[in-house]
C-alpha cells in the first residue's frame, strides 16, 4: 500500500517538474526584430510573434534587457484620432494560440538604452514568465522585418 | 484728302490695338478663373481627406532644429508635410518617418525643384526634444526632413489650428525622463500658400501617400 503511495507522489512530482520545464519550451518565437533607431533615440521597439505551442495559456509578466534601463509591453491604439500607447502589465498567450507584437499594435518598448544599437546586432531580452520561468529572446536589428525564420527555445 | 487717309489709318491702327490688348486681357482673366475654380473643389478618390476650403495656419512662432524661426512664413512657396511626436518615440513616429523616407525616394522632383515638399517632423515634447536632437533624429531617415519644436502656448497655437491632439502620461516624478507622450498620429498636407489641404490618417503606406500627393499637386497647382 505505501509503495502505491510513494509511487503516486513521485510519479505526481515527476509530472509537475516535467511540465514546469515544458512550459518556457513551449514558447516558440518567429521574426523578432528591433528597427535600427537614430543614434540619439533612447527608446527602441521589439516586434516579434509568440506561439504557444502548449495546452495551458501561458502569461509573460515582465522582461529585460541588459541593454537598456527596462523593458514594456505597450499597445498603440488610437482613440479619438489619437495615438496613446497603453501599458500592458501582463501578456496573455492562450494554449495553443500565438500573439503577433508590430509596428502599430503591440510592441515591446525598451527604454533607456545604454549603449549603441546598430543594424545586424542582438539584443537579448529576458521574459518571465507567470509560472516563473525565463526565457531569453534575440531581437535581431534590423531596418526591415526579416521573412519567416523559426527559433525554438527550450529550458 | 491725304490727311483723311492718314486719320483713317491712325484710327484703325487704335482700334487693332485696342483689340489685341482686350483679346491678351481676356485670356489671361479666364486662365486665373480657370485656376482658382478648382481651388474649392476636392479631386476624388483619394485615401487623404482633402479639404475644400484650404485653411490658412497663422500666428505661431516655433523654432527649428537649426535655431531659425519655424513661423507661417516658412510654409509658403512650397508644399509641406507636417507630423507630429517625439524623439522618445518608439513605434508611431520611427514607422512613419520611415514611410515618408520611402515617399521621399519616389518623388519625381528633387530639392529645390518647383513643386518638391517639405517635411517638418513637429516635437510636441520640447522638454526633451531640444533643436540639436530633433536634427540628429531627422536626419537619420533623411537629410531633407527639419526638426521643429518650441514653447508649450506656441505649439498649442499650431496643433489647435490643425485639430492635432497630445497629452503626456504620468511622469514618475519631476526627474522622470521617460515618460510617454500621446499624440495624434495624422500627417497634414499644407499647400503652397500656407494653408491646410489635405490629412493622411494611418496606417501610413508610403505609395498611396506618394501618389495621393502628386494627384494633389497636380490639382491645386505648385
Amino acid at each position: 500500500m505505501s509503495c502505491a503511495k510513494n509511487f503516486t507522489y513521485i510519479s505526481f512530482i515527476y509530472l509537475l517538474l516535467v511540465s514546469a520545464a515544458f512550459s518556457a519550451g513551449s514558447l516558440s518565437i518567429e521574426n523578432a526584430w528591433s528597427p535600427e533607431a537614430p543614434p540619439v533615440a533612447k527608446v527602441m521597439a521589439g516586434y516579434l510573434k509568440i506561439k504557444n505551442n502548449s495546452n495551458n495559456d501561458i502569461k509573460i509578466q515582465s522582461a529585460s534587457s541588459n541593454l537598456f534601463n527596462r523593458v514594456e509591453i505597450h499597445l498603440t491604439e488610437m482613440t479619438n484620432g489619437m495615438m496613446r500607447m497603453i501599458k500592458q502589465e501582463n501578456l496573455n498567450i492562450k494554449a495553443n494560440g500565438h500573439i503577433e507584437l508590430k509596428p502599430g499594435g503591440l510592441h515591446m518598448m525598451l527604454i533607456g538604452r545604454k549603449q549603441p544599437v546598430k543594424k545586424g546586432s542582438i539584443i537579448p531580452v529576458t521574459l518571465t514568465l507567470d509560472n516563473g520561468e525565463k526565457t531569453t529572446i534575440n531581437l535581431m536589428v534590423k531596418d526591415e522585418p526579416q521573412t519567416e525564420q523559426h527559433q525554438h527555445h527550450h529550458h | 484728302m491725304q490727311s483723311e487717309k492718314k486719320a483713317a489709318s491712325k484710327n484703325f491702327i487704335l482700334l487693332a490695338a485696342i483689340g489685341l490688348i482686350s483679346l491678351a486681357a481676356g485670356l489671361w482673366i479666364s486662365q486665373q478663373v480657370l485656376i482658382n475654380s478648382n481651388d474649392t473643389q476636392v479631386p476624388q478618390n483619394l485615401d487623404a481627406t482633402v479639404l475644400p476650403n484650404a485653411r490658412p495656419l497663422v500666428g505661431f512662432n516655433l523654432i527649428d532644429q537649426n535655431g531659425s524661426q519655424f513661423s507661417p512664413a516658412q510654409l509658403k512657396g512650397q508644399w509641406s508635410f507636417l507630423f507630429f511626436g517625439f524623439t522618445n518615440c518608439p513605434d508611431i513616429c520611427p514607422t512613419t518617418l520611415k514611410v515618408m523616407q520611402s515617399v521621399w525616394k519616389t518623388l519625381p522632383t528633387k530639392m529645390g525643384e518647383q513643386g518638391h515638399p517639405r517635411l517638418y517632423f513637429v516635437s510636441v515634447d520640447p522638454d526633451r526634444d531640444k533643436p540639436e536632437t530633433l536634427k540628429s533624429y531627422v536626419q537619420y531617415f533623411n537629410p531633407e526632413f527639419i526638426g521643429v519644436t518650441g514653447k508649450l502656448n506656441e505649439l498649442d497655437k499650431l496643433t489647435n489650428q490643425i485639430g492635432i491632439l497630445y497629452g503626456y502620461d504620468e511622469k514618475e516624478d519631476d526627474k522622470d525622463l521617460e515618460y510617454i507622450v500621446n499624440h495624434s498620429a495624422q500627417l497634414i498636407l499644407v499647400d503652397p500658400k500656407g494653408r491646410m489641404r489635405a490629412v493622411i490618417s494611418p496606417p501610413h503606406i508610403a505609395k498611396t501617400i506618394a501618389s495621393n500627393f502628386q494627384t494633389i499637386r497636380v490639382f491645386y497647382g505648385d
